[in-house]
């Protein structure tokens, strides 16, 4: 088996070569800092598609907040790649207008917005008394800019060139024309409504006019009510910058080049450079580091469900980098998103269709200090469908074994006095499983390995806007790594320090992990005219881990002796989506807009054929197999949600009395969610301890599995699968909302309103061989229920003192609802050697009080200053608890209450100012501190005591502390470079978190740890050749350990290193 | 043909009356119905005079409810088929003597903190609870075993047992609680693995206090422990436990009751500590410590052929008294101590071997940390020098059993019994009848 795996091992690094010797790749230039972008080709004519190609993007500068960020775009990548079509030979410039100075010098800007109302002629003065143009020599760039959300033409929008003193509005059809010199110029759309936007390389020839057709987002907390921190990431590393500038319209300018740059990082890495926000176990977001409970998921505004069973959280390492455009984090709620979240709702949007034809594909290569080319665990495996993420199928539970009774020896038939099974029966059953549970040691770990491609193409067609695209991307990786750990569990002296001396558990481990990930998306947008468009999304995401532990040492509560533990397990992970979405406006219905969508969505987390095995080192001929204390052990997991979701909004804009535009909105909401949770364990057991073969290797197999009794052969298989195992769950949500977003002068806006939530839980725990044998299997005591009804208001005032100033102040509810898992009254443990944990059907949900307010300002085009300040108060929140078992007993409570108050920072600054030197440079820091309290609430015994609000006594030592899993601090920093004559970016980042709460100590125990982390990355990018680029990635530089602590002395409970990894990339793009 | 052979014995057999006392049997018949199957057989309830059933009879199993509420009979007339984890949750399950209780996979006799069992058997007709398997080729674990839940202290405070999906909780502030009694109960091959690393051992006590009884009761066979302890402080006497796949008794949270005439024969091939004692795994100081006493225990190790076989471990700051006591035939160490907070306790007077003969020689070894080159406290030698010295330790004593063998044993030896601390030493009192050889003990596999 070590050879077939070899094999497989050199067949991928084969792969990778070729991938990468033929792989081209994309990459476009990136005018990083760009204040001056050189010019490549001529501006390229833009269709009011909202999205622009994605493959090259703009530079990221500077970017606020995450509010209003500025997006930018690459002219030059656009026009390079319409040449011929883009640059017209223009008619004179149209003159607009005066092109002198108006109120101020050049340069300085000092326009402030004017009431523009529907009066044209009103809104032509205007645009003329803002209009500063050039004369003489001069090309024209003309062009139409439009609300990207409503597609209303955006009326006083501005229009200005970076840097220079040229600017004009937009008139009453959203149009515009501004005569300039020839030269590149980098043009900024904004509007006191709208997220700017800047374009840059745009070249003005004489005599010529360049065509700008652009869609603005809407501000967030302006535009739609309520401040939205959106943050944009394109999954790249470079994504922190981005982010700043984000907005959502930046978000379709995100480059895929970038992506290509960032070394590929993953979505999860990507997101860590968010204000706020930490990856915590490498694949889940948290934002102001507020754990699971506290987020929610949205793809395209439907509900993702998690294929991690108790945790509501997604995954975001399961998304592929091609599939995302932008996350965005919502801080704040508003009425208009579902309000099970406190701490961010994650909102994943999908990529937008190409203008033209697409074609991108990428492959890299890795190694990790830890892993690559070192020696590694491994399992037989399935060498073919292990590589494809397949490999739970081949593992999948044998048909042989019977669905209406257990498996074993001493199995009751239907009458319940005699056995079900023969002993030959019984031995059919065993010998179906797996037996190979052999540690492989010999293998290196290969390479890891990445491949990706994307196509797309887009045209328009007609003279009403009329416009279809569509887009497919794939991606697949293969990796390996490889963690050496320590595990040690300690008791108490009795002078309430930790023993280390003899911890009741002492192990080194080595686990190697091998993870296949791959992913496509299917993208169709349609739009018919201005008014009506269609999007259809299809999306599938498969992940495996095939994971081989292997762990060595003390487990004094079992054994004298030092034990081997070895553990094979497989979990694939897959979520499959789709969405049909679309958006309406009815001019002739004073522009009502009407958007909705219907999604469907399946998660599953298949987790088949675990094979546990513990070997004890007393017997002098060698290790010997020891069922006494948990070898042998064969479990299957089959995780199923199925979650529809549809909604439906409208909003109807008007003028209130000062002329000003507001909106009013309101929509209903429907989601559905089913679980199917399978469970099925089996254990052995021996009818003859004595002929239990020694060693660690093949102990299992024919000839040892016999049917038990007075089979000769010495092992035989039981079913230890319990009545409660196996689980069916449903919740359903219906919401509606209603929601105004009214500027009571121009300076001064208020938004609000309310959204209104039912939600039915129900959770039933069944015998899974009862149902199969026709009857319900439902066992009433062991149900759940909860029912709310919720009515979450949301406030936000917004001052705009000036142009480069937002002030803003947020109070809403939102709301964290129990997970099945926490409501389902019975014990249940996860795998062998994880905590048991055991539900608590009086849960309620938590209302939470959320008060943010909000400073941000942006002293020029590349730099911004944010602060905001939150308060949170949970009544009611739901905690894990310790209850009072050894080993750990894990449950849930309401506890009393909880208060987090935080501050967050964030600047960004091109270094320009130092020195001309600097001028490619830029830096970027951001902060967050959150001060955390939950008091618990009184001990209570829920055995004697009718008003205890837990299932069982809650025996948590600390009773007041931070909230679990909350670090107190987070901090991302990046120093970026960008070259664009050289097409050279590179990145630095560092990111830190403070310690967190763990788990959560029990009987006197302190709480666990989990210390802190620093973290560094370096990506570089550089352009070779057309098309061609190559990326270089270090990250984890540091290699800093991750350390898991325990008492005042910070003893070490569990401690690894991750290694550093290094990645080659190539991508080429036509 | 079995079912044949059953049926004669019921008519053949006079020793039948004497097993099962006619007085109860109609009263406790008609409440036997609520908790059974219903497929039982009437016959029984006539008030007739009874045989005890043939476990090995179909027709005269009956299948038994997972719960049971209030008094309750079980008559050796029928035989009870446990098919799940059965709850008692009120009033007492009488058992009458000659009664066999047969357990299929998964399934448990749980007695809750507010019902008791009252299990008498005699030493010529005990209570068997074994497994469906009996007589078929039985193995370890083919079903769960007996558990008992009381309201004594324990030093978890209200502990949640383990194993089921909906923990029954235990402990309290109850000294006295009664779980019941246990009088020539037999318990066999239980321990089956009721949720994920949690085997039920054969007999389960939890919290029980001191008006509970146990006297002549032997486990047979167990996959985990043979008796486990958490917590509560009653008193036990005449205990056998032969070829527990674990530990013997296994002593934690707080359990301070005592244990006298005891006799602990390990399995040749499997087998850990005939004791293991402990406090409690998360704090060493949680009170009331741990500290049972034992007197007059005889403890036959796996010997030479054995894995594991240990004499006694003690840790995480536990009290123990082991008096009188004979170690013989041991794989592995005499004693392991481990944790200082041990070692506190032995220095302070709280452990104590006095009487205790560790036969032929043992090792008594301190468990640190293997990393560990230089740990803080006793090293073996100390130990074993404080063991002799101040434990009161007889270290080489010659013990000439009559024999040790796996199924046969015979562990008196008349006059050449070593001395305890008031007499003899060991479970067999070389003046009096060896109760070790009683017929109500099963050594057969």
């Amino acid at each position: 088996m070590n050879v077939r795996r070899r094999r497989a091992a050199h067949a991928l690094v084969v792969l990778g070569l070729w991938g990468t010797s033929s792989g081209a790749e994309a990459a476009v230039p990136l005018s990083l800092g760009a204040r001056a972008p050189e010019p490549e080709a001529p501006p390229a004519e833009e269709d009011g598609f909202a999205f622009e190609d994605e493959s090259e993007e703009a530079p990221p500068e500077e970017g606020e907040g995450d509010d209003d960020g500025f997006a930018v775009e690459d002219e030059s990548d656009e026009s390079a790649e319409d040449e011929g079509t883009v640059v017209m030979p223009a008619a004179p410039p149209e003159d607009d207008g005066p092109v002198m100075d108006v109120e101020g010098d050049d340069g300085e800007w000092t326009f402030e917005i004017e009431d523009v109302s529907e009066d044209e002629g009103a809104i032509e003065e205007e645009v003329k008394a803002s209009t500063v143009q050039a004369e003489g020599q001069v090309g024209t760039v003309s062009g139409r800019v439009l609300d990207s959300v409503s597609g209303d033409p955006i009326i006083g929008g501005v229009v200005e060139v970076i840097g220079k003193k040229y600017k004009t509005k937009t008139d009453a059809a959203g149009e515009f024309s501004l005569d300039l010199p020839p030269g590149i110029y980098e043009i900024r759309l904004r509007s006191d409504s709208s997220q700017p936007l800047r374009v840059a390389n745009v070249e003005v020839r004489v005599g010529e006019t360049v065509e700008l057709r652009r869609e603005l987002q809407p501000l967030e907390g302006a535009g739609q009510v309520v401040e939205v921190e959106a943050e944009m990431n394109r999954e790249s590393e470079g994504a922190r910058l981005e982010q700043r500038k984000k907005s959502v319209s930046a978000r379709d300018l995100m480059s895929r080049d970038e992506i290509a740059k960032s070394g590929g990082g993953s979505t999860s890495a990507v997101a860590r450079r968010i204000v706020g926000s930490t990856v915590v176990g490498g694949r889940f977001l948290f934002i102001r580091g507020l754990g699971h409970r506290y987020g929610n998921t949205l793809f395209d505004g439907a509900r993702v469900p998690s294929p991690e069973p108790e945790l509501r959280t997604v995954p975001l390492d399961i998304f592929p980098s091609g599939a995302l455009s932008a996350i965005n984090i919502q801080k704040t709620f508003t009425p208009d998103v579902p309000a099970d979240f406190a701490g961010g709702s994650t909102q994943l949007e999908s990529r937008d269709v190409p203008e033209e034809f697409i074609f991108e594909v990428g492959a890299e290569i890795g190694a990790n200090t830890a892993t690559t080319g070192r020696q590694m665990v491994t399992n037989a495996g399935f060498v073919g469908a292990d590589a494809f993420g397949f490999g739970n199928l081949p593992r999948a539970i044998p048909d042989v074994l019977p669905q209406d009774f257990p498996v074993g020896p001493s199995v009751l038939n239907e009458a319940g006095v005699a056995n079900q099974w023969t002993m030959e029966e019984n031995e059919r059953f065993g010998e179906s499983l797996l037996t190979d549970t052999r540690v492989r040691r010999a293998a290196k770990a290969p390479p890891n390995l990445g491949l990706k491609a994307t196509t797309g193409y887009g045209f328009d067609y007609g003279n009403e806007g009329g416009r279809f695209g569509f887009l497919l991307s794939a991606g697949y990786k293969a990796k390996h790594s490889t963690i050496r750990e320590q595990q040690k569990q300690y008791g108490l002296n009795e002078d309430g320090t930790l023993d280390t001396v003899t911890p009741n558990v002492d192990f080194d481990g080595t686990r190697t992990t091998y993870n296949v990930a791959w992913s496509g998306i299917g993208l169709v947008k349609w739009r018919a005219n201005d008014n009506h468009r269609l999007e259809l999304l299809g999306f599938y995401s498969r992940d495996a881990d095939d994971e081989t532990r292997a762990l060595y040492g003390d487990a004094r509560s079992v054994s004298a002796a030092p034990v081997i533990n070895t553990r094979l397990r497989y979990v694939m992970r897959s979520i499959l989506m789709t969405r049909l979405g679309g958006k309406h406006v009815f001019p002739k219905a004073k522009d009502l807009e009407l958007d909705w969508f219907g999604s469907y969505a399946q998660a599953r987390r298949d987790d088949p054929s675990m094979r546990d095995m513990v070997f004890s080192t007393d017997n002098p001929a060698g290790p010997k197999l020891d069922l006494t204390n948990g070898g042998g052990k064969q479990l299957f997991l089959d995780l199923t949600d199925d979650t529809e979701s549809g909604a439906m909004n409208l909003s109807l804009p008007f003028k209130q009395w000062g002329q000003l535009d507001s909106k009013v909105k309101a929509g209903v909401w429907v989601e559905g969610k089913q679980r199917q949770f399978f469970a099925r364990r089996l254990a052995l057991g021996t009818t003859d301890p004595d002929r239990i073969p020694i060693g660690t290797g093949d102990v299992l197999g024919p000839d040892t599995i016999g049917g038990g009794r007075t089979d000769d052969e010495p092992l035989y298989y039981s079913e230890t699968t319990r009545a409660n195992d196996n689980y069916e769950a449903e919740q359903e949500i219906y919401a509606t909302y209603g929601m105004v977003d009214l500027p009571m002068v121009r300076w001064f806006k208020i938004a609000g309103g309310a959204r209104f939530e039912a939600s039915f839980i129900d959770v039933n725990p069944y015998d899974f061989f009862a149902r199969n044998r026709g009857e319900s299997g439902i066992d009433e005591s062991q149900t759940a229920s909860l029912t709310d009804y919720d009515v979450l208001p949301s406030v936000s005032f917004i001052f705009s003192p000036s142009d480069r100033m937002n002030v803003r102040l947020v109070g809403t509810r939102t709301l964290a609802r129990p997970e099945f898992r926490e409501l389902a009254p019975f014990e249940f443990t996860d795998f062998v050697g994880g905590s048991t944990v055991i539900g608590n059907p009086g849960l309620v949900s938590t209302n939470i009080w959320n008060a943010d307010l909000r400073w941000e300002f942006f002293p020029s085009v590349t730099e911004v200053v944010a602060v905001s300040v939150f308060y949170k108060y949970f009544d009611r929140p739901i905690e894990r608890t310790a209850g009072p078992r050894i080993p750990r007993l894990v449950s849930f409570r309401n506890a009393v209450r909880a208060q987090n108050v935080g501050a967050e920072l964030e600047a960004r600054k091109n270094l320009e100012f130092i020195g001309p030197a600097l001028d490619n440079f830029s830096l970027g820091a951001n902060f967050a501190y959150v001060f955390s309290r939950v008091e618990l609430g009184a001990v209570c015994n829920p055995a004697t005591d009718p008003l205890c609000d837990t299932a069982v006594p809650d025996v948590s030592t600390s009773r007041e502390r931070p909230l679990q899993g909350q670090s107190p601090f987070v901090v991302n920093a990046y120093l970026d470079y960008s070259d664009e004559d050289s097409g050279t970016t590179a990145r630095l980042l560092y990111n830190a978190f403070g310690r967190r709460i763990y788990e959560v100590g029990g009987l006197g125990l302190p709480d666990t740890y989990e210390e802190a982390v620093h973290n560094f990355d370096f990506v570089l990018g550089q352009d070779i050749y057309e098309g061609l680029t190559l990326s270089v990635g270090v990250e984890n530089i540091l290699n800093y350990p991750r350390r898991f602590t325990q008492g005042a002395s910070k003893d070490i409970t569990h401690l690894w290193w991750t290694g550093t990894t290094f990645t080659l990339g190539l991508s080429y793009k036509i | 043909m079995k079912r044949l052979i059953g049926f004669s014995a019921i008519f053949a057999l006079p020793l039948a009356l004497a097993g099962c006392p006619g007085d109860d049997t109609s009263s406790g018949e008609s409440t036997t119905d609520n908790s059974t199957g219903g497929s039982g057989d009437e016959t029984a309830g006539t008030g007739t005079p009874v045989a005890c059933a043939d476990p090995a009879d179909e027709s005269a199993r009956v299948a038994v409810d997972a719960t049971i509420d209030g008094d309750t009979t079980w008559t050796c007339g029928q035989v009870y088929v446990l098919n799940a984890i059965t709850f008692v949750n009120s009033g007492t399950l009488t058992i009458e003597p000659g009664t066999t209780i047969l357990g299929g996979a998964g399934s448990a006799l749980v007695i809750d903190q507010g019902a008791s069992i009252d299990a008498q058997g005699t030493a010529e007709e005990p209570i068997v609870m074994t497994s469906i398997n009996v007589g078929a080729g039985p193995a370890r674990g083919d079903w769960g075993g007996l558990v008992m839940l009381g309201t004594a202290p324990a030093n978890v405070g209200v502990g949640s047992a383990e194993g089921f999906a909906n923990p029954p909780s235990y402990g309290g502030d109850d000294a006295g609680h009664n779980c019941g009694t246990l009088s020539y109960v037999r318990v066999e091959w239980a321990g089956y693995e009721i949720s994920p690393g949690n085997e039920l051992n054969g007999i389960t006590y939890y919290a029980c206090g001191t008006a509970t009884s146990v006297d002549h009761v032997q486990v047979h066979m167990g996959s985990d422990d043979g008796m486990e302890m958490f917590g509560g402080q009653f008193n036990l006497s005449n205990i056998v436990i032969t070829g527990a796949a674990d530990d013997s008794v296994d002593c934690d949270q707080g359990f301070r009751g005592s244990l006298q005439d005891v006799f602990i024969h390990q399995d040749p091939a499997i087998g850990d500590n005939c004791l293991e004692w402990s406090n409690q795994g998360t704090d060493f100081a949680a009170q009331p410590l741990t500290g049972p006493t034992i007197r007059n225990l005889t403890c036959i190790g796996s010997g030479a052929g054995g894995d594991k076989s240990k004499g006694v471990t003690i840790k995480e700051g536990t009290q123990a008294t082991i008096e009188s006591s004979l170690f013989a035939n041991l794989t592995n160490d005499g004693v392991v101590l481990q944790n200082q907070a041990t070692q506190t306790q032995a220095e302070g007077g709280s452990i104590s071997f006095a009487g205790t003969h560790f036969c032929g020689g043992a090792s008594y070894v301190v468990d640190t940390d293997m990393d560990d080159p230089d740990p803080p406290g006793w090293d073996s030698v100390m130990f074993s020098d404080w063991m002799v010295d101040a434990g009161g330790a007889t270290d080489g004593t010659a013990c000439p059993f009559g024999s040790t063998t796996w199924g046969s044993p015979d562990v008196s030896m008349g006059d050449a019994t070593p001395m305890g601390v008031n007499g003899y030493a060991g479970a067999v009192d070389p003046a009096g009848d060896d109760w070790t050889q009683e017929p109500w003990i099963n050594y057969g596999t």
